[in-house]
């Protein structure tokens, strides 16, 4: 007589259904995970993509300055490297969202160069909302457009006019406050002559058209405009940008009117600035270190008050 | 009793077979919808990338006239002539810019356009940077500029500018790679 041991049978082909489900199931699982994390991953390099083709018409046109606030769909996280590859150098750039739903931060997507811009920023900013400003260097043409970029609220502490004027005209779009000594402030405190800030910077003469900047241990030196790319971005994304300009741009640049004063003597437009720009373009190849920024800018302001006295000007 | 299990065992290989030609039909089902899926995705990130880099071409080719090697004494959209056929010549300044060729043609276009060199500069019609070509055969965007130089009478200097097409040439495909 058999026993019954209340087991519970399964046939043979309710184990091989639910066996072969449960494959299907997790395959579906996984192949779903792998497309989403592919697909953020493909977001991801469009976003760098977009980003980088954004940058095209943020250059200036005739020396303004040009200031856009950039509001993203959920926070974002911006990597920005930059390498000294010949020709030119680039600056890299990858982006990463944050997932809503798990609220973690998805892999960065690929790479995206940027060659013929030079963006300022730390090596990685995140936020909703980024600003970016334009602003053109002058040594003594034009060699390049500073691209700003930054997510934090800044705020300068008596800053010179110059620099004043500047943000000032950027009318309240750009996220930087002008305070006194004592005034508040919830970002990162840049001061100007005065030290214990998140930013120092040591101006020499009332200008501050040279100068350093100290961020906690490391310090980066500045000329002009490039005030901004150091204040902005952290010291190695700043040397090897300004490397690229002076070292890449500037010597090219000044070979190039080199060549433009030798061609424009031969039809009566007799500069005879062919040396100075030789000078240039040789000092600007030989550029190493920041300290030699002053040099080249000197070198720059002789060569145009020369230029503001032809009858026939170089540039 | 032994043809009953017999029986039973023969149908239950059936429904066996059954269930796998079943599962492999599912399965190549699966992978078909996949393989669709997966082309339709690409072809739509192929066209995204596209697009962007046609944005991106649209946007460089305004500001082209702006950038230092180009434009002529801080002014819009105006081009340095002298300076431009200085430039056309170094080496790098087409990876720099990312572009396969710009071509600038002075307006009136001629039918047998004669290409600017140094030695008859500006008694020429069109220069071509970085390219040998007549036309822009890729991808291609173009504005009206004004093409400036130097010009000297009885020994004063002056500006000269004449209105010029500027078209640049960037190979599409080339750059998705």
């Amino acid at each position: 007589m058999m026993k019954n041991k209340k087991g519970l049978e399964m046939s043979f082909a309710w184990i091989f259904a639910v066996f072969v489900g449960a494959l299907i199931i997790f395959f579906a699982v996984f192949f779903a995970g792998e497309f989403a994390q592919r697909k953020m991953f493909g977001i991801n390099v469009q976003a760098a993509k977009q980003f980088a083709g954004l940058l095209e018409p943020l250059q200036t046109t005739v020396g303004e300055k040009t200031i856009m606030p950039l509001e993203m769909k959920s926070e974002t996280r911006i990597y920005s490297f930059c390498n000294l590859n010949e020709p030119f150098g680039e600056n890299r750039i990858q982006f990463s969202e944050k997932n809503q739903l798990s609220d973690e931060w998805t892999d960065p997507g690929n790479d995206i160069g940027v060659k013929n811009h030079y963006l300022f920023t730390e090596s990685m900013i995140e936020e909703k909302k980024f600003y970016f400003f334009t602003i053109p260097l002058y040594m003594p043409f034009k060699i390049a457009d500073l691209m700003i970029v930054y997510s934090k609220e800044y705020c300068f502490v008596n800053p010179p006019e110059k620099i004043k004027d500047s943000i000032n005209s950027f009318q309240n779009r750009s996220n930087i406050k002008i305070i006194g000594t004592n005034g508040k402030c919830e970002g990162i405190k840049v001061c100007f002559g005065s030290e214990n800030c998140d930013i120092n910077v040591r101006c020499l003469g009332d200008l501050c058209s040279e100068g350093e900047v100290i961020k906690g241990k490391e310090h980066v030196y500045f000329v002009d405009e490039l005030i901004y790319g150091a204040i902005f971005s952290d010291p190695k994304n700043y040397e090897c940008n300004v490397k690229r300009i002076i070292n890449f741009r500037l010597a090219k640049l000044a070979e190039i009117y080199q060549d433009k004063a030798q061609f424009v003597s031969t039809k009566g437009c007799n500069t005879d600035m062919v040396n100075e720009m030789s000078l240039l373009s040789n000092s600007a190849s030989r550029f190493s270190k920041g300290s030699q920024l002053s040099e080249i800018s000197r070198l720059a302001e002789e060569i145009n008050e020369k230029n503001m006295g032809l009858q026939c000007r170089l540039y | 009793m032994q043809t009953l299990l017999k029986k039973d065992s023969k149908k239950a290989q059936l429904k066996i077979q059954q269930m796998s030609i079943m599962l492999i039909f599912i399965f190549l089902f699966f992978i078909f919808v996949f393989l669709l899926f997966s082309m339709y995705e690409t072809n739509k990130l192929r066209q995204t990338a596209v697009d962007i880099e046609k944005e991106r071409i649209a946007g460089m080719t305004i500001k082209l006239a702006s950038t230092p090697e180009f434009n002529f004494g801080k002014q819009a959209n105006s081009i340095d002539g002298d300076k431009v056929m200085m430039f056309k010549s170094k080496k790098g300044y087409s990876n720099l810019l990312g572009v396969n060729g710009v071509i600038i043609t002075k307006i009136p276009e001629k039918s047998n356009p004669v290409e600017c060199t140094t030695s008859n500069y500006p008694e020429c019609d069109v220069i071509k940077i970085f390219t040998k070509k007549d036309i822009p055969t890729n991808s291609q965007s173009s504005i009206f500029v004004a093409l400036c130089r130097k010009q000297t009478s009885n020994g004063a200097s002056y500006d000269r500018c004449e209105l010029a097409r500027m078209q640049v040439e960037v190979n599409i495909s080339e750059k998705l790679k």
